[in-house]
């Protein structure tokens, strides 16, 4: 039956993100956005709540739990993770944005991970924060024309190219970088490699002065030889020109309506700042005169 | 075809061309009598109403009770509604389309197609078992699915069709037992009455909280004054709920045609011409105690109020549908400069756009008519809907024409039709109920 009411078995869920909002987020919103690239501490506690609610099927999160196309139900209206997790986003980023975005252990990598890995790789890299690498100088919007190359060599794969806006770059442990098998083939020779920081040749180059989200760290970085074991190619090695690209692009699939959410949550924020000053203190009463001179009565009453 | 008023010109100009007129030195007073005629336009009294007559008493009004609380986040609707659905979808793109240029220029519906849309069941559904309808749930969300599928195929003649359902629901919701046995057995029967919900006068920003239509006490009743614009086959209505301000409040009454002093003028407009829109006169106009409707409660008047708004957002969406979808395959095989037009980004986005505010048109739509079945309050879901839907469903409609380019301002393609019709959803105030 047509309903876009929050389900009452969610309340505690957004209650509780919005507990957060106010006492960490909220708390720590211009600190962390005046002190750019200063490591927000008090979310490494904060993310070991989550994991631990994470794990106890509570829901939640920030969709790093991915999706998989194994486990995708066509049957009935199910309101699951992917409905918390927006519900949970909204309220956080009601919060702030760039804090939730630095929040450990929920990077686009994971959310990778998730969705294409198998079940060997999924135990290896359980518990370890994974950012994601896709865009490079030459490429954004056109992400099946990146020019990050990987070629076979032994038991490894050789990374060369150069990776930009990299978010948690800096901050998390691995990096699962898109790079091709071969340029020739197109979208389909695209794979995921994890790459754990430190790996010789793959070097964090720069972290980006920002408009805003100055709280989450923005990497670039150039990869020179980097041997990445061949066991660290996410999913399928084959080169698949019928469905190459999907299991990549199922992410994002994920995703991309979380970033909406993450807006909704701002926006939220934002009206609720201009009715607060609208109606109370000496801001608010001028507002409403002015409001009032040029618009008429009817809205100087706070209409 | 000569119409009622080409005649009359033609009359006039022979009248006018007459030697004799200036001979006798009448021409001032025969201009002036003109004048007088022509300002009061070609008025008609309402149709001599059928009999109205109670053949059951009720002991209290029959309401439909509420539906069971959803526990979940939904965009479903259930498998009646989707049958119901895809029923007036049918019916709206192979009937209605097909029927609506033509009711456009002639500004009417054929009763043939109105008779075929009754089948439907859109009325009897709204009314309950025990007068003879198949209502067993009040559905505002049914009442929005089945308003957007006939609006899918053309709005004017949606209008047509659902306008009599406004009264009906509106005395399922509003009526006592008195008024309920009057006068709804009437609309599950054969052929059920033309009615009307008129709510809108003719003056610019119109509030329907500030109406100029009087209702003054009298022995016995009230007495009726005023001018409502924009009435739905007034003409031919047997029925009206009238709103009207009592004791400076504003009430809905429940008014037969054929009374004294109720006389219709047609008023063609620049949309909804299929619904055969016109004037309502009320000069003195006598309605007796039992016309009043809801007692004159607020609450009424402002659910009456909601409801109508809500039903004219479910139209906006179905018509802008018709928009996009008329569009997509438009624009890919409409070639310039040697490739389908919507290979060019303004013409893509201005197509994905449209999608985009539809779908969030529809949403806030289903959002205010599922709370408002929940008995939930829903007042700023409607405002919210009403101000997306009049907005963007106005610039849907002027997009359609414009990527149609000069095609899209012909009558040869339905666009300009579906712009002018949707110009109307941010303006309409009663007609329609859901």
């Amino acid at each position: 039956m047509i309903n876009l009411e929050v389900p009452k078995k969610f309340r505690p869920l957004v209650d509780q993100a919005h507990q957060v909002a106010v006492e960490f987020f909220r708390a720590n919103s211009r600190k962390y956005d005046r002190a750019e690239h200063a490591v927000p501490k008090e979310l490494n506690m904060l993310a070991s709540l989550l994991d631990g609610m994470n794990d106890s099927g509570a829901g939640g999160g920030t969709g790093a739990s991915g999706v998989r196309r194994d486990t995708v139900d066509h049957g009935e209206n199910k309101n699951g993770s992917n409905l918390s997790t927006c519900l949970g986003i909204m309220e956080l980023c009601w919060g702030d944005v760039g804090l939730l975005l630095a929040m450990p252990r929920q990077g686009l990598g994971n959310s990778a991970i998730a969705s294409v890995a198998n079940a060997e790789q999924l135990e290896r890299f359980k518990g370890r924060w994974a950012a994601m690498a896709i865009t490079e100088p030459g490429c954004g919007s056109d992400s099946a024309n990146i020019r990050t190359t990987a070629v076979l060599d032994g038991d490894h794969y050789v990374l060369n190219g150069e990776k930009i806006y990299v978010t948690s770059g800096d901050r998390a442990d691995l990096v699962v970088v898109w790079a091709t098998l071969d340029r020739a083939v197109g979208r389909a020779a695209i794979k995921s490699f994890v790459v754990e920081k430190g790996t010789p040749g793959f070097e964090l180059v720069r972290l980006e002065h920002k408009l805003g989200i100055r709280a989450s760290d923005t990497a670039a970085f150039a990869l020179k030889d980097v041997r990445v074991p061949k066991e660290n190619l996410l999913g399928d090695p084959e080169v698949n020109v019928e469905k190459g690209f999907a299991g990549v692009m199922q992410t994002f699939d994920n995703t991309r309506p979380l970033v909406a959410a993450m807006a909704i949550g701002l926006t939220r924020a934002c009206l609720e700042n201009l009715e607060a000053a609208r109606h109370g203190g000496f801001v608010g009463r001028l507002s409403s005169a002015v409001a009032g001179a040029v618009f008429g009565s009817r809205h100087a009453a706070g209409a | 075809m000569q119409n009622v008023m080409g005649l009359g010109l033609r009359v006039l100009n022979r009248v006018a061309g007459l030697p004799v007129v200036d001979r006798l030195g009448l021409r001032p007073t025969t201009e002036r009598w003109i004048y007088q005629a022509s300002k009061t336009g070609f008025q008609a009294a309402t149709l001599a109403a059928r009999q109205f007559k109670a053949t059951q008493k009720l002991l209290k009004p029959a309401r439909l009770p509420r539906a069971a609380r959803p526990e979940l986040f939904d965009l479903t609707p259930t498998d009646d509604q989707q049958a119901l659905k895809e029923a007036a979808q049918s019916f709206a793109m192979e009937q209605l389309r097909a029927a609506g240029q033509q009711a456009d220029t002639d500004g009417k519906a054929s009763p043939e197609l109105l008779a075929q849309a009754a089948e439907l069941g859109v009325a009897i559904l709204g009314v309950p078992e025990e007068l003879g309808g198949a209502g067993s749930e009040r559905s505002v969300m049914t009442n929005v699915l089945m308003a957007e599928a006939l609006a899918q195929g053309d709005l004017g003649l949606a209008v047509a069709c659902l306008a009599p359902t406004a009264v009906s629901t509106a005395l399922v919701l509003w009526g006592d037992a008195d008024q309920q046995a009057r006068y709804l057995p009437a609309f599950v029967g054969e052929q059920p009455p033309v009615a009307a919900l008129a709510v809108m006068e003719p003056r610019p920003l119109f509030d329907p909280q500030q109406l100029d239509t009087t209702a003054t006490r009298s022995d016995g009743g009230f007495v009726l004054n005023g001018v409502k614009t924009l009435v739905p086959r007034a003409a031919e209505a047997e029925l009206f709920i009238v709103a009207a301000s009592l004791d400076g409040q504003p009430a809905l009454f429940i008014v037969e045609a054929g009374a004294a002093g109720l006389t219709t003028e047609a008023e063609p407009a620049m949309g909804l011409r299929a619904a055969s829109m016109a004037r309502l006169q009320l000069g003195n106009v006598s309605v007796p105690a039992t016309a009043l409707l809801g007692a004159g409660a607020a609450e009424v008047y402002d659910e009456c109020i909601a409801l109508s708004r809500l039903a004219w957002c479910a139209l906006a969406v179905g018509t802008s549908q018709a928009v996009l979808d008329y569009l997509i395959p438009y624009v890919n095989e409409r070639v310039a400069f040697g490739e389908p037009i919507s290979h060019r980004q303004a013409v893509a986005f201005a197509v994905s756009n449209v999608g985009i505010e539809l779908e969030g048109m529809r949403l806030l739509t289903y959002r205010a008519a599922s709370r408002a079945e929940q008995g939930q309050d829903y007042v700023r879901q409607v405002a919210l809907a009403r101000r997306l839907c009049a907005d963007k469903g106005m610039a849907i409609g002027s997009d359609g024409v414009q990527l149609l380019g000069g095609h899209g301002f012909t009558k040869e393609y339905p666009v300009e039709r579906w712009y002018r019709d949707l110009r109307a959803v941010g303006l309409m105030e009663g007609v329609l109920l859901v």
